[in-house]
């Protein structure tokens, strides 16, 4: 019975989350269509005009076309991640109002998961027409996925490691009933997971030993190894290994942050007194 | 200003009683600039391993541009981070107590949150700066010490004036949290020398949006990135920058109405 009516609960909620993200138009076009753009783009304007940087294929990879079209192609698969702001459960705790959530006969994960149902599909909506439309205008500097398979490795390494991400910030902000303020530990996990994950700078101006270190996070196989693979600079048979070794690492990462979050949820509503600030 | 000065003072003693209820949040906030502080250093270091300058600015220079960077994020941290709040209270209808208007209402609600911790973070971040001018090759004198000041002053200055600007934005679309939009926008887009926008961006980012007056203009008058006429537009610019935005903010204030969604 359960299995059959949280699903439906989920998608309920999501549509529900979708216009409640469509009923403001100017923080709508903010917050969902420019989502994320600011700071590829400034990478863009900070790597155009660097110099030293050489114009064609270097021999070790480092160019100025690959690190361009690598923070173009973030701008955009970027979007796809979800965040921590897509979250209120630290403002719930701190104010007390989640207890009516324990009342309800349903699991509080529902509302969290729909919300990111809704972020997926709609940025997905926003993504794809995006990355076409670019991809065919600049070739050059958005490049295109290699084929299908390729952007069908690429999206399914990001949307796993988006579950990653809920999953984490869900942790983050649920350290509110011991902590009651956790902005900074958010933030602080934002600034450490976009570094991780080669949003901030291309993973190939980074130093080898920096990037085998960052290979081991899940924030590194959500976005660094998925515009690289969608690039198809690879073979196919590396490619297809790679994907694989993401999908791995990723499935035991998302294992174990459900069991943090377990752990710290169950924890946390044990020692919830059900008052705000 | 006496008046401006007693409420400073008595914001700064609240601010440390509200930090002795959150004790872990005062060292979660230390930690938390200082991830931001390595990550915008590991950020430069390994760009220029591969790169020997950006649009002009060698290491050397971006290790002293991040050290104003960093700066006026500790001045925005320790007295202004209630402008991130700014939306909800609108929303709320949170505002009433500011009516009360003993002095100007921006002060009176931006200024609201004194941090302790983020003076710690200020500390760290004056010591990287003069750690970073000692190393630049262009080296300094004791003789530059009045221009040092004057350009922690306007960097405070400037970053008061951007963000008081930007929030003011909140009273004409309630509900779009446009606010927190552009301070985290000016986050991204000006953790960079204005100079790779190019001419024409740099010009827009520094005397319209005008994101550069938070720390760029610190940084390239410290660094003599600019004439000396630019440096004292610059030095005219930034205080009456503040100044109108301060009125603006109370201007835009008289729109508001308790409960306003």
């Amino acid at each position: 019975m359960i299995a059959v009516r949280v699903p439906r609960l989920v998608l309920r909620a999501a549509v529900w989350e979708l216009r409640k993200v469509t009923a403001f138009r100017a923080g709508f076009w903010l917050k969902e269509i420019f989502r994320n753009l600011a700071r590829p783009l400034v990478m863009v304007c900070v790597l155009m005009s660097a110099s030293g940087l050489p114009q064609g294929v270097a021999g070790d990879g480092v160019s100025l076309q690959s690190a361009v079209a690598y923070m173009v192609v973030v701008a955009l698969l970027e979007k796809l991640i979800f965040h921590d702001r897509c979250l209120e459960l630290s403002d719930q705790i701190f104010q007390g109002y989640i207890t009516k959530y324990f009342t309800m006969p349903f699991p509080y994960f529902v509302l969290p998961a729909g919300r990111f149902v809704q972020h997926t599909l709609l940025q997905l909506a926003i993504v794809v027409p995006a990355w076409t439309l670019l991809s065919w205008w600049i070739p050059e500097w958005c490049p295109p996925p290699k084929d299908a398979l390729h952007a069908f490795w690429s999206v399914s390494l990001v949307l796993t490691g988006s579950l990653c991400f809920l999953l984490f910030y869900f942790t983050l902000h649920a350290l509110a009933f011991w902590l009651d303020v956790v902005w900074t530990t958010l933030v602080m996990a934002r600034m450490l997971a976009l570094f991780c994950g080669g949003m901030i700078l291309p993973p190939m101006l980074m130093p080898e030993s920096v990037q085998a270190a960052f290979a081991w996070t899940f924030p590194w196989w959500t976005i660094a190894m998925p515009v690289q693979l969608a690039a198809g600079g690879m073979g196919a048979e590396q490619a297809a290994q790679l994907w694989l070794q993401g999908l791995a690492t990723l499935s035991v990462w998302m294992l174990v942050l459900v069991a943090i979050a377990a752990t710290v949820w169950n924890r946390g509503r044990r020692r919830y007194a059900g008052s705000g600030m | 200003m006496l008046r401006h000065g007693r409420i400073a003072r008595r914001y700064a003693a609240i601010g440390i009683v509200r930090r002795a209820q959150f004790r872990t949040e005062f060292f979660s906030q230390v930690i938390m600039d200082i991830v931001f502080y390595g990550v915008h250093v590991a950020l430069f270091e390994f760009l220029y391993r591969h790169v020997d300058n950006v649009a002009g600015w060698t290491i050397h220079d971006v290790r002293v541009f991040l050290g104003w960077l960093f700066f006026s994020d500790a001045f925005m941290m320790v007295w202004m981070s209630n402008a991130w709040m700014l939306p909800e209270d609108l929303k709320n209808g949170n505002l009433d107590t500011v009516r009360v208007r003993p002095v100007q209402p921006a002060f009176l609600y931006l200024f609201q949150k004194f941090s302790l911790e983020a003076c710690v973070n200020a500390l760290i971040a004056l010591g990287w700066l003069v750690w970073a001018i000692d190393a630049h090759p262009q080296g300094w004198t004791w003789w530059q010490a009045p221009l040092f000041v004057w350009c922690l002053v306007l960097c405070c200055m400037g970053r008061a004036a951007v963000m008081t600007l930007f929030s003011t934005v909140e009273f004409i679309w309630v509900n779009g949290e446009l606010s927190r939009v552009l301070n985290l926008l000016a986050v991204d887009v000006n953790d960079h020398p204005l100079d790779v926008y190019g001419r024409r961006g740099r010009a827009f980012l520094l005397y319209m949006l005008p994101l550069g007056a938070m720390n760029y203009a610190a940084a390239s008058m410290w660094l003599g990135k600019c004439g000396f006429s630019e440096a004292i537009a610059l030095s005219v610019f930034v205080p009456t920058l503040m100044v109108l935005s301060f009125t603006l903010f109370a201007r835009m204030f008289r729109r508001y109405e308790s409960a306003m969604s």
